[in-house]
């Protein structure tokens, strides 16, 4: 074949273009639940489901395809779900971080434990992938500081501050009003884990609590996982007003792949999907047998929207418009959702949304930015700001008690 | 503490302490009470037992203390309904304290930093133990837990739990506790372990002499309270020497801290204890179980965590 010097670049060069991309500069992964996934697939047996083997089909996750979707450093999930309370979660949460430690031992010439930004940069020089932890949902410290510094001393490096549900301190994007945003021991929490050094993730949490945490921290935030608003009206993600907060706040925005919060016509086909199961008297996070068959008879008569590279490019496009270049990022949630978009199936797909950022005319330091430099300089900056707080502050031992009784 | 043990000073070379008028030129044999003085002096007890103080008032900094003591157990316990959250409390409690006073205390992991702390002249703080409750069943806690610097597990019943448990702390290094235990856990607990027991709050008395003998078979110490009376506090040590061996006894705490170990080392002496016996006694047998400890973990690292 003999291109034209004047052809564009075809689809295949620019896939080769992101390969090449990805090698200098990999991928930081802001979520990934596999984790909980073998905890809920083989209670934590790594020989029955072993990630150094193929593991298509079972998990969206394994090395060869961290490898192949150019991966150079991933915030593994701790998350536990808010259906675990008090001590409850926090045991769960301490076995989340203990299986990471053995995924880490086990398979230490892949998955390289990293602690700060310059664990990342030595991981990235030696060829491994910087493992951070982060924890999902301030139900995970039970209301306890030393809980939170005892997880940054056990390595968590992110807490979202909130899952699904809100907690006694902070709202969740996908629950009623509770306190209003974060109440005065949610704003002490932040405090806290600027402190420690620990990142204050918004992802999950109601626009209140973001623009209340934003206002309280003195550390750079992060959204481990979450996309535009003004692209797909969905509570999971962030508003304008919010992204563009993030120059001043020096915080990162990691665009999320679950295409029911990315892509309106998933968004507005889940609804209707779970209206179906209300109207038959179901709860719309059934699974039991008889709601999967009702939600698969559902699928059948109503095919799912598919949303594609091009769908989270879309948001991208707009994040890198509301907040700009310095404060975007990447946060596909694999293993954490059921459904993935087209090229994006699992985690061997990062090169192809980098070949259609590049299609949309994506600079190479621009790129590098986007999936490397911007996550690792947040965590530096995080870094940085607990080194003056810890010489000049106390830890806090305040309680909710004493600050959120009226 | 090799290296303690290894330059200690000859007793009879080791001047009378401060304070006292110069001996004379031909100095008579030293009475029992200076002898005691002085080995404390060189050789710093490892107390088994020490508590948080109520509240961490400033006032209060540093908590008082014998004046013999190198190194303390700082006790993580908690009641059963307090869970996990109740002693990442107490840990985080305990390095707030060795915090406020870095010119005291000094955390210490391991039995070389254990050392180094007295070196620097500082007592060294060790986390534990933990109570067997705040472990709620899972290995990862446990795991967790010695993430967070706790080197001691107390295990008081032996329950459904605590095979695992057990062969999961030779694992990765954290001593065994069986302070409260009766001879039954006791003997259940040491068919199990690999790595000599310690009891950070040992009470002698409740264990028959073939158990006091299995805990000498194991290299267990027996960590025992000293209180105001020292004949009384020697007659337990004397029957731990006799029943389990030179190599089990360890001290526990002191309820009279004003007046110290010398009394109970002086007493000691008096019933033909010998030198080494008493460094046994004041941090050696603590130090060396905890040594052991790490060595086993050391060679069964190589081995597949528990589930």
């Amino acid at each position: 074949m003999s291109a034209a010097p004047s052809a564009a670049p075809s689809a295949a060069d620019r896939l080769e273009e992101a390969r090449e991309l990805l090698a200098g500069h990999p991928v930081v992964d802001g979520h990934n639940d596999l984790p909980w996934a073998l905890r809920e697939h083989v209670r934590y047996d790594l020989d029955r489901m072993d990630i150094g083997a193929d593991q298509t089909g079972a998990l969206h996750t394994d090395l060869a395809r961290l490898r192949a979707g150019g991966v150079g450093a991933q915030f593994w999930s701790v998350y536990v779900p808010c259906r675990l309370a008090g001590d409850d979660a926090v045991s769960a949460t301490l076995e989340q971080i203990d299986i990471v430690d053995q995924l880490l031992g086990r398979y230490a010439a892949d998955l390289a434990p990293a602690l700060t930004a310059d664990d990342m940069e030595a991981a990235r020089k030696q060829g491994r992938i910087a493992s951070l932890k982060g924890a999902e949902g301030g139900h995970s410290i039970n209301n306890s500081l030393a809980t939170l510094r005892a997880l940054h001393a056990l390595g968590v490096r992110y807490m979202t501050l909130t899952h699904n549900d809100n907690n006694d301190w902070a709202d969740s994007a996908t629950d009623a009003p509770g306190v209003g945003g974060l109440s005065a021991f949610g704003r002490q929490v932040v405090r806290e884990m600027n402190r420690s050094g620990m990142l204050v993730d918004l992802s999950h949490v109601a626009a209140t609590t973001m623009r209340d945490a934003l206002d309280a921290t003195a550390a750079p935030v992060i959204f481990s996982h979450s996309s535009a608003l003004a692209v797909c009206d969905h509570p999971r993600n962030i508003p304008d007003d919010v992204l563009e907060r993030l120059p001043a706040n020096g915080g990162v925005a990691m665009a999320t792949f679950v295409p029911k919060f990315i892509l309106p016509a998933a968004v507005e086909w889940t609804a209707r999907a779970d209206e179906n199961l209300r109207a038959h008297g179901f709860d719309h996070l059934d699974t039991t047998a008889e709601a999967m068959k009702l939600h698969r008879a559902f699928e059948e008569a109503n095919p799912r929207p598919i949303a594609t590279a091009a769908t989270v490019a879309d948001h991208l496009d707009h994040m890198r418009e509301a907040a700009g270049i310095d404060h975007i990022g990447i946060g596909g949630d694999y293993d954490g959702t059921a459904f993935t978009p087209a090229g994006l199936d699992d985690v061997s797909g990062y090169p192809n949304l980098i070949a259609e950022l590049l299609h949309r005319g994506w600079s190479h330091p621009d790129l590098a930015k986007l999936t490397w430099s911007n996550a690792v300089r947040v965590l530096r900056d995080a870094e940085a700001v607990s080194r003056d707080l810890t010489s000049r502050t106390a830890p806090s031992n305040a309680t909710i008690e004493a600050l959120d009784t009226p | 503490m090799a290296e303690l043990l290894d330059d200690h000073p000859t007793l009879s070379t080791v001047p009378a302490a401060a304070g006292e008028p110069d001996p004379p030129e031909s100095p008579p044999p030293l009475d029992e009470t200076a002898r005691a003085r002085a080995l404390l002096a060189a050789q710093p007890v490892t107390e088994g037992h020490a508590e948080l103080p109520g509240s961490l008032d400033p006032e209060d900094l540093p908590p008082v203390r014998a004046a013999e003591a190198g190194a303390q157990l700082w006790s993580l316990h908690t009641e059963s309904d307090e869970g996990v959250v109740g002693t990442l409390r107490r840990i985080d409690s305990v390095r707030a304290l060795v915090a406020a006073c870095p010119e005291d205390l000094r955390l210490a992991y391991t039995t070389s930093e254990l050392a180094h702390a007295r070196n620097c002249g500082r007592v060294a703080a060790l986390l534990g133990p933990v109570s067997w409750t705040a472990l709620g069943g899972s290995a990862a806690t446990l795991r967790a837990y010695h993430a967070l610097g706790v080197r001691a597990v107390n295990l008081p019943r032996f329950d459904r739990f605590a095979r695992d448990a057990v062969r999961e702390m030779n694992r990765i290094g954290l001593a065994v506790d069986l302070s409260g235990a009766d001879q039954d856990t006791v003997r259940r607990a040491l068919a199990v372990t690999r790595a000599p027991a310690l009891l950070t709050r040992a009470a002698p008395e409740a264990l028959p002499d073939d158990v006091l003998g299995l805990l000498g078979e194991n290299g267990a110490v027996l960590m025992v309270t000293v209180t105001d009376d020292p004949a009384a506090v020697a007659d337990v040590l004397d029957r731990v020497r006799t029943e389990a061996g030179p190599h089990c006894a360890g001290v526990s705490h002191t309820t009279a801290p004003a007046l110290g170990y010398v009394p109970l080392f002086a007493e000691l002496l008096r019933r033909g204890w010998t030198a080494q016996e008493l460094v046994g006694l004041a941090h050696a047998n603590a130090t060396r179980a905890l040594r052991e400890t790490e060595f086993l973990s050391r060679a069964n690292r190589i081995r597949p965590a528990a589930a």
